[in-house]
């Protein structure tokens, strides 16, 4: 027995005539369903999410602005760390042009030079200085090496002017600083012409 | 004959004698020609060249069935009378009223289908199109209201009557004249319901049988037939109560079909392409839009962060640049007032007074401490008055004396004086210190103005 597939009716064809129409509908329908539509929601979801959390440009700008300025100053700030260290490392470099002894001898060459009677020359191991010559000698020392500097006290008697010609000129020995200065049992000092008594002592610590 | 109406009206009625032997869809093509004029897109073909009668059927044979099951019924109980083939004829019929107590009437007009096909064909030839055929008895009343009446035609003969009420069946009844008997005549009325109607029609004189005793109208007569084609035509305007037989419907090839298809295929692609297209362009450029808002969110972040560390890096310096500036002006100190000795005696020297004696400075981890012994009271405060201006610059403050008086004199004095310098940075540098807390401020002033963004 063979079974009628098919009539070959009016309607039998028709259907076959839409059957592919319907078949694309169908698709359609169901790529709308299981695929298109949850994408565009899922899209939709992430598009207001974006417009709720969006940025004005302006807002971007200012940030942008802010951080230029900050740059600015962050440079500044560097320019004057480096300007400072430059500072210290150029004002440190004298102290080891001389060695110790070198140093010591060219003290010693100043004081004959100017006739002055030493009465005590030793070095000094604690030197009390004020606060802030404390902190210059202690940024000397984390500069320098270990034993490039130290302190030196020099007991002498000598006439005001010529201690304070002393005084001037020895700053101009590299890596000698006069730190402290001590005067017991002076007379008068009528000027800086007049003569002193000999009974003035001075005490000069030297960083050397 | 061809009768042309507007509306409801007949316009112009053209009759020419019918060619001996012609079929009826030659004849009507040859009406269709009479005028020279189309036939109208709904034309009637009203002729008596196919069957008509009424049949009774049991209504347990018919039960359940309808539309074209129905009309399919009735073609084979109607096979016997109308001599046409069930399965290839067309019937119209319309149900009458029932005949009590089981028994269904249907009056029915048959027609073999290739009639009714080349009738259609030959209007459309013609440029027309066929709306419905009919034999011509029982279309048109008299006088138009629905009384019964009568028809007798050289064949046929019936009686009519409308519903008598609103959705009910009509009465009729039609049946073969016979040129032997007038037995049909009996059954017409007995059929009909007892007495047949006063009034009628008959298509000549010759129509009317004996024994009847009403009124005929002869469609011989022009004016009586050109009634009887108003009453027909405005009976086809709502094409009720009698039976025809509707055009047939073109049957589509199959190429047509495919045809169509196709064309239906190809709209039913653009269209779910174009839905399609749309969604996606729609998606896509919402994409675009997403990474578009999302550029500024991100640069934003970028910046945050940046700014972030560029705050903690400027805090770094900013220490760095206190310590660095700090070791230096202390060395500056050390350094740059290296003669800063000689100022002081120097100075003292040039503002010493007579009436003043320096008697020791000793150095402290204050500053620098001078004493000394003065015969007037206000010679130590004189001294520091001329002393302050010169050794601020070399980094000493000046602090008020401390004097004693001796009181050798009657004066009081002479008077002890001690005086104290302090260590502080030089003038020069307080400069420097107020142009780095100048830049602190300024990137405190940064991070105020982010923290209110």
């Amino acid at each position: 027995m063979a079974f009628q597939a098919t009539n070959g009716s009016t309607r039998e064809k028709w259907v076959a005539a839409f059957l592919p129409s319907i078949a694309i509908v169908f698709v359609t329908f169901m790529y709308f369903t299981f695929y298109a539509n949850s994408e565009m929601e899922a899209v939709e979801r992430q598009f207001n999410a974006a417009v709720a959390s969006s940025i004005p440009p302006s807002a971007v700008d200012q940030l942008n602005n802010q951080w230029q300025h900050l740059l600015a100053e962050q440079t500044a700030l560097q320019s004057t760390i480096d300007a400072a260290e430059a500072e210290v490392t150029a004002k440190s470099v004298a102290f080891e042009q001389l060695s110790p002894t070198a140093k010591h001898g060219a003290v010693t060459a100043l004081f004959q030079k100017y006739n002055v009677a030493i009465l005590q020359d030793q070095a000094a191991s604690e030197t009390s200085l004020p606060t802030l010559g404390n902190k210059s000698t202690e940024i000397l020392r984390s500069i320098l090496s270990k034993d490039a500097i130290h302190f030196r006290d020099l007991t002498l008697t000598a006439d005001y002017p010529t201690v304070v010609a002393l005084l001037k000129n020895l700053p101009e020995i590299p890596g000698v600083l006069p730190v402290s200065i001590m005067l017991e049992k002076t007379k008068i000092v009528a000027s800086s012409d007049a003569p002193e008594g000999p009974s003035a002592v001075w005490t000069v610590t030297l960083l050397m | 004959m061809r009768a042309d109406v507007r509306g409801d009206k007949l316009v112009k009625l053209t009759k020419e004698v019918r060619p001996v032997g012609t079929t009826l869809p030659i004849a009507v093509e040859l009406g269709c020609g009479l005028t020279g004029k189309k036939p109208q897109q709904k034309t009637y073909v009203i002729a008596d060249e196919f069957w008509t009668g009424v049949v009774d059927l049991d209504e347990r044979s018919i039960y359940g069935l309808e539309g074209e099951e129905l009309e399919q019924m009735l073609r084979f109980e109607t096979e016997a009378l109308s001599k046409l083939d069930p399965t290839n004829s067309r019937l119209g019929f319309v149900e009458l009223s029932s005949v009590p107590p089981d028994t269904r009437r249907f009056w029915g007009a048959g027609v073999p289908s290739e009639i009714l096909s080349g009738v259609a064909q030959a209007i459309r030839l013609r440029g027309g199109k066929l709306e419905l055929l009919a034999n011509p008895i029982g279309l048109s009343s008299p006088d138009h209201s629905g009384i019964p009446w009568v028809e007798f035609t050289p064949e046929l003969a019936g009686a009519f009557a409308a519903p008598s009420e609103s959705g009910g069946f009509p009465r009729a009844y039609v049946t073969q004249r016979s040129l032997t008997s007038d037995r049909w005549f009996e059954a017409l009325g007995t059929m009909f319901g007892g007495q047949l109607p006063d009034k009628g029609w008959q298509t000549t004189p010759d129509d009317r049988p004996p024994s009847y005793t009403g009124s005929l109208e002869s469609l011989t007569d022009e004016p009586v037939l050109e009634r009887w084609i108003n009453g027909t035509v405005a009976r086809m305007a709502n094409p009720a109560g009698f039976p025809h037989i509707p055009a047939p419907q073109a049957k589509a090839s199959s190429k047509t079909v495919a045809g169509i298809g196709a064309v239906a295929a190809l709209i039913a692609a653009l269209v779910c392409g174009t839905l399609g297209w749309t969604m996606n362009s729609r998606v896509s450029s919402m994409r675009a839009e997403i990474t578009r808002l999302a550029e500024p969110a991100a640069e934003k972040k970028r910046l945050d962060n940046v700014i972030k560390d560029t705050k903690s890096k400027i805090e770094e310096l900013t220490v760095q640049a206190d310590e660095a500036v700090s070791k230096r002006d202390n060395l500056r100190l050390l350094v740059d007032e290296s003669d800063r000795f000689a100022v002081l005696l120097q100075t003292l020297a040039n503002h010493a007074q007579s009436s003043l004696v320096l008697d020791s400075i000793k150095s402290g981890s204050k500053g620098i401490t001078l004493s000394g012994r003065a015969i007037r009271s206000d010679a130590a405060t004189l001294l520091i008055q001329q002393l302050e201006p010169v050794v601020a610059r070399v980094g000493w403050a000046v602090r008020p004396p401390s004097v004693t008086g001796l009181n050798q004199t009657t004066t009081g004095g002479p008077w002890s004086f001690t005086i104290e310098l302090t260590e502080q940075n030089p003038e020069v540098m307080q400069t420097t210190k107020t142009v780095l807390t100048s830049v602190q401020k300024a990137s405190k002033e940064s991070s105020q103005q982010q923290g209110n963004n």
